[in-house]
């Protein structure tokens, strides 16, 4: 593939998953998905919002100092509310707890300050050790906060697992989508290390198809329709079945 | 370089881990879980704190510590079979919360509500009895557990009632 090829490639990866946003926003806003999930669809806009800045400041050739520092924001007020998109899908699972609701959100509010404390050590401890400091410094600071994402994610995924819950469609699919994009972006910086990406354009680029593939994921979830599983057809006589077996279960 | 290939490694493993996720949440579930039978008698003899205390005044340290581990493990399989009938409960709550009458999504709802702080209950006692594996008399299970489980004796027969309505 050619540079002009490359371009144009590139051009595509940056449009088309911030049109992509507006298609998944327009969605979850007929379907009322945006009243469960606030937090996502804020994302959505905001992502949309800051692809409009960003591509005006190219396009009128803006200092890249401040091009940089915009991207940044856009990166850090992004991984912001990556956390919570994170604390959205552990709500769903968090509302059946009922009056330990509280206690358990407190102790996941910690769980998510220490690993974004343990990603920060761990990514401090990378630049100034093994990697070239100096080389992104700046955008190294992104990178602990998508160690403790994708920790976050395996979190929300054992959480469902071990209750037994079943995860909302959409749920799953921002979940994937977010693990999708996070891990991509943490192997790639892992890899660059080791390989060269040239310009690093290629670099950007697996990081954008990676990021059109999540939007694709969020778009799919976003318009099938809920799970509802009907196992056991919810019949009040085999609920007082079940009541009663947990009844004669716990009895002593 | 390490701390680099310990990123790689777990970053592989939770794309792997994701890719077995997707797998899980599109095959189709084939039956509801069915429920274990447990006995009680047994379960309410291992967890007696009088039998411990018994046992820990007429045996000599060393063999009450052989024995009280042995009661412990044996505790096991009972927490694995109540965390079993929690998810397959969870699982019978979640159907009927999207039923049409009213009623039984409410009963729906509790039932989720209960077992999954049974299934939590089941998750930390297990915890619990392996930290007293390795100190069996420092941290007595038989204590530990019969209070939070005559609570939890109390949500299920209210739970009981309530559906019966």
């Amino acid at each position: 593939m050619n540079y002009s090829q490359l371009i144009w490639l590139y051009r595509y990866l940056w449009f088309a998953p911030h049109l992509l946003l507006l298609l998944v926003a327009a969605v979850m806003f007929r379907r009322k998905l945006h009243k469960q999930y606030p937090i996502f669809f804020s994302y959505l806009i905001f992502e949309f919002l800051q692809f409009c800045v960003l591509y005006s400041m190219s396009y009128l050739k803006a200092p890249i100092g401040v091009y940089v520092k915009a991207d940044l924001l856009d990166r850090i007020g992004g991984a912001v509310l990556h956390f919570g998109m994170i604390q959205e899908l552990f709500a769903v699972a968090l509302m059946f707890l009922g009056p330990v609701k509280n206690q358990m959100t407190r102790i996941l509010r910690w769980v998510t300050i220490a690993l974004i404390v343990l990603g920060s050590l761990f990514g401090w401890g990378l630049c100034y050790s093994s990697l070239k400091p100096g080389a992104f410094p700046t955008y190294w600071s992104i990178e602990p906060l998508q160690v403790a994402i994708c920790a976050l994610l395996f979190l929300v995924f054992l959480w469902h697992r071990f209750l037994g819950i079943r995860m909302p469609t959409l749920s799953f699919g921002i979940a994937l989508g977010m693990g999708l994009v996070a891990s991509v972006d943490l192997l790639l910086f892992a890899l660059k290390m080791f390989i060269v990406f040239g310009s690093g354009m290629k670099y950007h680029l697996v990081n954008m198809a990676a990021y059109q593939l999540a939007v694709l994921i969020w778009l799919y979830f976003a318009l099938v329709p809920e799970h509802i599983d009907t196992r056991s057809h919810a019949s009040l006589p085999q609920l007082r079945k079940q009541a009663a077996e947990l009844g004669r279960v716990a009895q002593l | 370089m390490i701390l680099l290939i310990i990123l790689a490694s777990a970053v592989c493993a939770f794309l792997l881990f994701l890719a077995l996720q997707v797998r899980q949440y599109s095959r189709p579930v084939e039956k509801l879980p069915q429920l274990i039978p447990i006995d009680l008698e047994a379960f309410a003899a291992l967890t007696d704190p009088e039998e411990e205390t018994f046992l820990q005044g007429n045996l000599p340290t060393r063999e009450f510590r052989l024995v009280q581990r042995g009661r412990i493990r044996a505790l096991k399989p009972y927490l694995s079979a109540f965390s079993h009938n929690a998810s397959a409960l969870i699982v019978a709550g979640q159907s009927a919360r999207y039923h049409a009458d009213a009623q039984v999504a409410a009963s729906g709802v509790e039932i989720i509500q209960r077992a999954v702080r049974l299934k939590i209950w089941c998750g930390l006692s297990l915890v619990r009895l392996n930290s007293a594996i390795v100190f069996p008399a420092l941290s007595s299970p038989s204590s530990e557990i019969a209070r939070p489980y005559r609570l939890l004796t109390g949500m299920a027969l209210d739970l009981t009632d309530k559906s019966a309505i």
